[in-house]
């Protein structure tokens, strides 16, 4: 099946675009490479661990994405590169909140949470577009 | 300092634009539209921030209902900013509002379309990012602050408008004469006393000549002075308009009337900078700033051989500022009848039986103000004119040959009507005061005896040719007249006028298009009727 003839996916990707693409790099845009050690952290808390924000709740951005993954190994998204640079960047963004939790993060550590969050919204981005332009 | 309201279900846009946009005042964020209809109630908003997707309660959201289902509830929650930007284009059409996504992540269904309207932006990454978010609202406010008004010359918001504005004010500054062209009653004289002459820098008069009113004869005379015993009965020496003109500025209106010899010496004015009276042998200085006027096409007088080549060259003809006609300017048209009635009310006449009438109605407070549109306004203790939708429609049926002038006199006439008829009946009377559409009818057609309407029953346009204008150009400016006029008539809809101009309503959607490709804008009309 082609992604294009499944709106329902391009939905359920659009919805993940804002909820968890855009969310989850938030402040993490407006800190920079170089900000302080703890301001990064305060950022990465603040994106990865209280992603989403409503009446039922707070989620993490990977709680989002375990959500979704399942959907989207069914589907035709899984056969793009998008996905895969998804996939790949969300497990790092995964290891960056297990240690963020554990109060256990490095600053090379912080930076490289913040480069993976950065690339996995911008390979969800790219998936969207991909899925729609189909 | 912008005050920006913020409606967002979240707090994170408000903190990152507190840190990273400190110059501005941030209200709220409203989490739906209640707290932001109450906050732009308040007035004081300049801008609106609007998020698209709203995590909030269902019954907050406008559009949800009792028994929706959950999918329906979950589709209403993510495009809710969508809701509100109706709600906001149609209660507060000229506020910007910067919607914080790109048109790429809105999440419209299959067959909607939004597009980018005047006052309303989208981000161009759905990711908000500082810098961008600082260039989009300082974009946004200074579009929205594009409206310009130079004491009683409404310059309006178009594009073409504001550059004509922008041209005018260089070449005021400038050495070089000043030609104002466009159709009579556009405000070429407004123009050039009050726009032109107070950025010339000079400290001199503003003296200006019709020189459709002078015999011809007399009008080298009247421009250049003359000396005793010049002609006869010419007893005395006299000061012409360039001198009295001396370190200021110089209007000539209507200079296709120049006589020729007046044109000669007005080209000899213009190389050497010097005059002689008539009958004199002395040569003057002259310092003024000129400005010519006409509505007619200088440049096919030139070719007919009436108007001096050379004259009109130095006339500065490549900087000519043409003013559009009034039907033209079909988007400004509810503020340009606000404008009208502001100057009509400040008139000592009009003043005068404001001041009877409120003591003979018991009104308080001073003065009247005008509304133009919308819902009937709450009496409040002070006068108020009302000019409802009806009466708006009335006056955009009308073809408007006078342009300008004869706008602003049609509404003054009709305030002062409205005005009569209230003080005939004695006693206590209301603080608003509705134009009634049948006295703004009833004056435009006493108006338009003898002018304005082809005597075929057909539809009257104008149009200016200038020497460069493309035939393309010329088409289209007939052509939004056509569609302003007919949208006017069949209250916009589309059906009936694709029927009047192709024989088909089923070809609205046609009709519609062209419309839009004209720049016509239908949210515009709205709001000026």
């Amino acid at each position: 099946m082609s992604a294009a003839a499944d709106p329902e996916l391009v939905a359920l990707v659009g919805r993940l675009r804002h909820d968890l693409g855009r969310y989850m790099a938030f402040q993490l845009r407006a800190v920079g490479d170089g900000a302080p050690h703890t301001l990064l952290c305060e950022a990465l808390r603040a994106d990865l661990l209280q992603t989403r924000r409503g009446p039922a709740g707070v989620e993490r951005a990977v709680d989002l994405w375990d959500r979704a993954l399942p959907a989207l190994e069914r589907s035709a998204a899984r056969q793009l590169q998008p996905f895969e640079d998804l996939r790949r960047e969300m497990e790092r963004v995964r290891s960056c909140t297990d240690l963020l939790e554990r109060g256990a993060l490095s600053p090379p550590q912080a930076l490289a949470g913040r480069k993976a969050a950065l690339a996995a919204a911008d390979a969800l981005r790219a998936l969207h577009t991909r899925l729609r332009e189909a | 300092m912008a005050s920006i309201l913020l409606i967002d279900d979240q707090d994170r846009t408000l903190a990152l634009c507190q840190r990273a946009l400190p110059q501005h005042r941030y209200l709220g964020p409203a989490r739906h539209w209640e707290e932001a209809s109450a906050q732009l109630a308040r007035g004081g908003v300049d801008l609106v921030l609007l998020d698209v997707h709203f995590d909030i309660d269902a019954e907050h959201l406008l559009g949800w209902s009792e028994g929706m289902s959950a999918s329906a509830l979950e589709r209403l929650r993510r495009r809710q900013g969508l809701e509100i930007l109706a709600r906001l284009r149609r209660a507060h059409s000229e506020l910007p509002v910067v919607v914080m996504t790109s048109q790429e992540e809105l999440p419209l269904g299959p067959g909607d379309r939004i597009e980018e309207e005047d006052y309303t932006y989208f981000l161009d990454d759905d990711y908000l990012d500082a810098s961008s978010l600082e260039v989009m609202i300082a974009g946004a406010l200074s579009a929205s602050l594009a409206e310009e008004v130079d004491g009683p010359i409404y310059w309006g918001r178009s594009r073409q408008l504001a550059r004509l504005r922008r041209r005018l004010d260089v070449w005021s500054r400038g050495a070089l004469p000043v030609m104002l062209l466009g159709p009579t009653g556009t405000g070429k004289s407004l123009v050039a006393r009050h726009f032109v002459h107070p950025r010339s820098g000079r400290e001199g008069p503003f003296v200006s000549v019709d020189l459709s009113t002078l015999p011809r004869d007399l009008m080298a005379a009247h421009l250049f002075g003359s000396v005793r015993g010049a002609w006869t009965g010419a007893l005395t020496d006299r000061v012409g308009a360039f001198e009295a003109a001396r370190g200021g500025t110089l209007f000539l209106d209507e200079v296709a009337n120049l006589s020729d010899d007046a044109q000669k010496l007005l080209l000899s004015v213009l190389q050497e900078g010097l005059i002689t009276r008539l009958g004199d042998t002395r040569e003057r200085q002259v310092d003024v700033k000129l400005v010519v006027a006409t509505h007619e096409d200088l440049a096919a007088r030139v070719s007919e051989g009436t108007f001096r080549q050379d004259l009109y060259m130095r006339l500065n003809p490549a900087a000519a500022v043409v003013l559009p006609p009034l039907v033209e300017r079909g988007l400004d048209w509810g503020r340009l009848v606000r404008f009208a009635g502001e100057r009509a009310l400040a008139r000592p006449a009009l003043a005068g039986l404001i001041d009877s009438y409120r003591r003979l109605a018991g009104v308080d407070g001073e003065g009247a103000s005008l509304v133009v549109g919308g819902a009937p306004p709450e009496g409040s203790g002070t006068l108020m004119f009302y000019l409802s939708h009806r009466a708006m429609r009335e006056l955009r049926r009308h073809t408007w040959p006078g342009n300008l002038r004869e706008l602003t006199m049609a509404v003054e006439n009709a305030l002062l009507f409205t005005l009569a008829e209230h003080l005939e009946l004695a006693g206590r009377g209301p603080s608003v005061l509705q134009v009634r559409p049948k006295t703004v009818r009833e004056l435009l057609r006493l108006e338009q005896r003898g002018v304005g309407a082809p005597s075929s029953g057909g539809r009257a346009l104008q149009v200016v040719v200038q020497a460069e204008d493309g035939l393309n150009r010329v088409s289209q400016s007939l052509e939004r007249q056509v569609f302003l006029q007919l949208y006017s008539e069949e209250d916009g809809d589309f059906a009936r006028m694709a029927q009047v101009l192709l024989g088909d309503g089923t070809h609205a959607r046609k009709v519609q298009l062209r419309f839009n490709q004209l720049g016509l804008k239908v949210r515009d009309l709205k709001a000026g009727r």
